[in-house]
């Protein structure tokens, strides 16, 4: 019962050693050279009746290629007592002294090497291959019979988080956190190492690790995260104490403080976080293009800046906007000196095109030119250089920096699906009309799809800017929302998520790439 | 018929001298082929993971599945329970003392010596007695530079936006 083939395999093995198996799979498996997949195309029939179909299967003694169906290969084994053969299609080896399969290790490992490269040879990077237990894990899994299994119609991975006394903000952002798919797969894989180089219960990714814990235990209590908003407290002390904070402010700094424990650090933030490979950056962080065009000389000063989340203006805009720079824009920006209509973002996508749309930066913000040598007036554009696995979108309904006491509540609509392509790098200066027509259908249809979201978290304030109230609207099993108020969980329809004001949005890529 | 973009000459003179029912009979022919060899290979997965004794390894029973169905009644949360206000409790990390849950974050507050109030009560104490309280020991000065740290601790873009 294991990867150990048989004892006639093991025989042969010791005998005649891999080699025939070797060359066998490397022409006529898995076909790892261009010559050999011409071999592969040319030779692989019968040679008692000269079909090509019918399972086929290789003699390991001699060089036979016989059909199973038409019982040539099992003539040939009686006749020549050669009693292993492989099958053509996948490399699996039949013992005719068992009369079954056999599967062996060190075989597979050879089937597992040539594939990658044949795979290499097409354009494949990688492939996936199945989770399978090792022999001690099988051992902890046969005397371990019970599972939890979570079936569509589970609440195991929901739990409620008590409030400590104005803490949904904290809440609210431990909710969107659980429910990060790939976050979530990665604690409860197991894949966590601490590096916290202090006492090992002040870390905060072990923290972390536990309430995945918590919440996948099955427990239907409310959880209480008291051990959490110390350690965060602990850890980011700039976060003053017991007044209502901000959701998104306590959202950066756990990132911060996760990023830090995660890198053994207990001090300031002092990787470079282009070097980093955490798993809070794997997951959170994009770089963000920032192009400077100096209007004299042209010259462009580009650079990349990591960032967590995107905080996108509402309201209407304080700059004038150009979307063309040339040496009449001062003259034709005189004229339109009026905003526009639409200038007053109502949806996600308003907030982002303007986000990346290009400012002239006005003469009180004049920018030195390297190239000139001289302060010049200058255009600034950003654009997303990498886009993260979760992007998170802050709407900044409040401003606590400056003398702002309102709240910004009008309804800005964001989609379930979000494409990003529009707001990539590549695409700067180019027009948004001529995205569709000039693609042609042949080019790599992985790229196009790279850059689309999937809605999977939303945290909402309720209520005016001195006092409120946070609530998350969180995804489960692909499409079933849930609502999170403190220990509150209930179900929800996509539509009441999509028609909540939105503080705080969170998307996953939908197609992750191995790098 | 779709054109298909063949980069080969002689394929394509010899696919272009095929009548439309050998082309058929052929096309049947690779896609039996293909199925055939898809089913193959889903059969060696479950023959491997049968000899193996892999392939229920996840299998579990159907009562225990029932135990976590989640509730879909109004006045119920997913769970199934009535929310009621419970009194939870709590054991302070830094004090170790017993207390509600629900006002656990305003006693940390205090506790830790954080946020304003705790700082003036502090310094306050400390001018009046002129010795340090042993209540305090973790004040830390630098909590009145909060402001600043924040700026250079992460990555926040709001400084580009401002006027």
């Amino acid at each position: 019962m294991s990867v150990h083939g048989c004892a006639h395999l093991a025989s042969f093995k010791s005998a005649k050693g891999t080699q025939s198996y070797r060359v066998l799979h490397a022409y006529f498996i898995a076909g790892i050279t261009e010559e050999a997949r011409k071999k592969k195309a040319q030779t692989c029939f019968c040679h008692t009746c000269c079909r090509h179909t019918s399972r086929l299967h290789a003699c390991l003694y001699c060089v036979y290629f016989g059909c199973y169906d038409g019982k040539h290969i099992r003539e040939h084994a009686l006749s020549k007592k050669h009693n292993l053969a492989v099958d053509i299609s996948y490399g699996t080896v039949f013992c005719f002294s068992c009369g079954d399969y056999v599967y062996d290790k060190e075989l597979e490992a050879i089937a597992k090497r040539h594939r990658r490269k044949a795979a290499k040879l097409n354009g494949i990077k990688e492939q996936y291959y199945e989770w399978e237990p090792t022999n001690f894990e099988l051992d902890l899994l046969r005397r371990n019979p019970r599972r939890k299994r979570i079936s569509d119609n589970s609440y195991i991975g929901l739990r409620g988080l008590i409030n400590l006394g104005n803490t949904c903000f904290m809440n609210c952002i431990v909710q969107a956190l659980m429910h990060t798919p790939l976050l979530r797969d990665y604690f409860l894989a197991d894949r966590n190492v601490c590096h916290f180089q202090d006492d090992p219960s002040m870390c905060l990714v072990c923290e972390m690790s536990q309430l995945f814990q918590e919440f996948y235990s099955g427990k239907s209590t409310p959880h209480i995260p008291f051990r959490l908003l110390h350690l965060v407290w602990t850890h980011a002390r700039h976060l003053a104490g017991y007044e209502q904070q901000d959701a998104h402010e306590f959202f950066i700094a756990t990132l911060d403080v996760l990023h830090r424990h995660c890198k053994g650090t207990n001090g300031l933030s002092s990787s470079n976080p282009h070097h980093c490979n955490c798993i809070v950056d794997q997951i959170f962080t994009g770089g963000l293009q920032s192009d400077v065009v100096c209007q004299a000389c042209r010259g462009v000063s580009t650079t990349i800046d990591p960032f967590w989340d995107i905080s996108l203006d509402l309201g209407p805009s304080l700059h004038l906007q150009s979307s063309t720079s040339g040496p009449n824009s001062t003259e034709s920006m005189g004229n339109d000196i009026g905003l526009n209509e639409d200038m007053e973002p109502t949806s996600l996508l308003d907030c982002l095109e303007r986000f990346t749309r290009p400012e002239h930066l006005g003469s009180s913000a004049k920018i030195k030119c390297n190239g000139c040598q001289s302060y010049q007036e200058s255009t600034k554009q950003l654009t997303m250089k990498k886009l993260p696995v979760v992007a998170s979108f802050h709407l900044k309904r409040f401003e606590h920096s400056t003398r702002f006491h309102k709240k910004i509540s009008t309804f800005i609509s964001f989609p379930q699906y979000l494409d990003m392509t529009p707001f990539m790098s590549s695409r700067r200066g180019k027009s948004s009309n001529s995205s569709r027509a000039s693609d042609n259908g042949y080019t790599n249809s992985v790229s196009i799809a790279d850059n689309k979201y999937c809605l999977f978290a939303v945290v909402n304030h309720i209520g005016t800017i001195e006092t409120g109230h946070y609530t998350a609207y969180i995804r489960q099993h692909r499409d079933q929302w849930f609502k999170c108020d403190d220990h509150l969980i209930t179900r929800a329809t996509v539509q009441d998520v999509l028609d909540s004001e939105g503080y705080l949005l969170f998307y996953h890529k939908q197609i992750l790439e191995y790098e | 018929m779709q054109q298909i973009p063949l980069m080969d000459e002689e394929a394509m003179t010899l696919l272009e001298a095929i009548s439309s029912d050998e082309l058929e009979s052929l096309s049947q022919d690779v896609y039996t082929e293909v199925a055939n060899g898809v089913i193959l290979g889903l059969c060696f997965e479950v023959h491997r993971a049968v000899k193996l004794g892999i392939l229920f390894l996840d299998e579990s029973k159907e009562e225990s599945e029932k135990k976590f169905e989640i509730v879909d009644e109004i006045g119920r949360d997913v769970f199934g329970q009535v929310p009621i206000k419970k009194q939870f409790e709590c054991v302070c990390p830094n004090c170790q003392r017993n207390l509600a849950a629900s006002r656990f974050a305003p006693h940390l507050e205090k506790c830790m010596g954080m946020g304003r109030n705790s700082s003036r009560l502090a310094s306050k104490r400390i001018a009046n007695s002129g010795k340090v309280d042993s209540d305090i020991d973790d004040f830390d000065d630098g909590d009145w530079n909060y402001g600043n740290d924040r700026k250079c601790k992460y990555y926040m873009l709001s400084s580009i936006f401002k006027n």
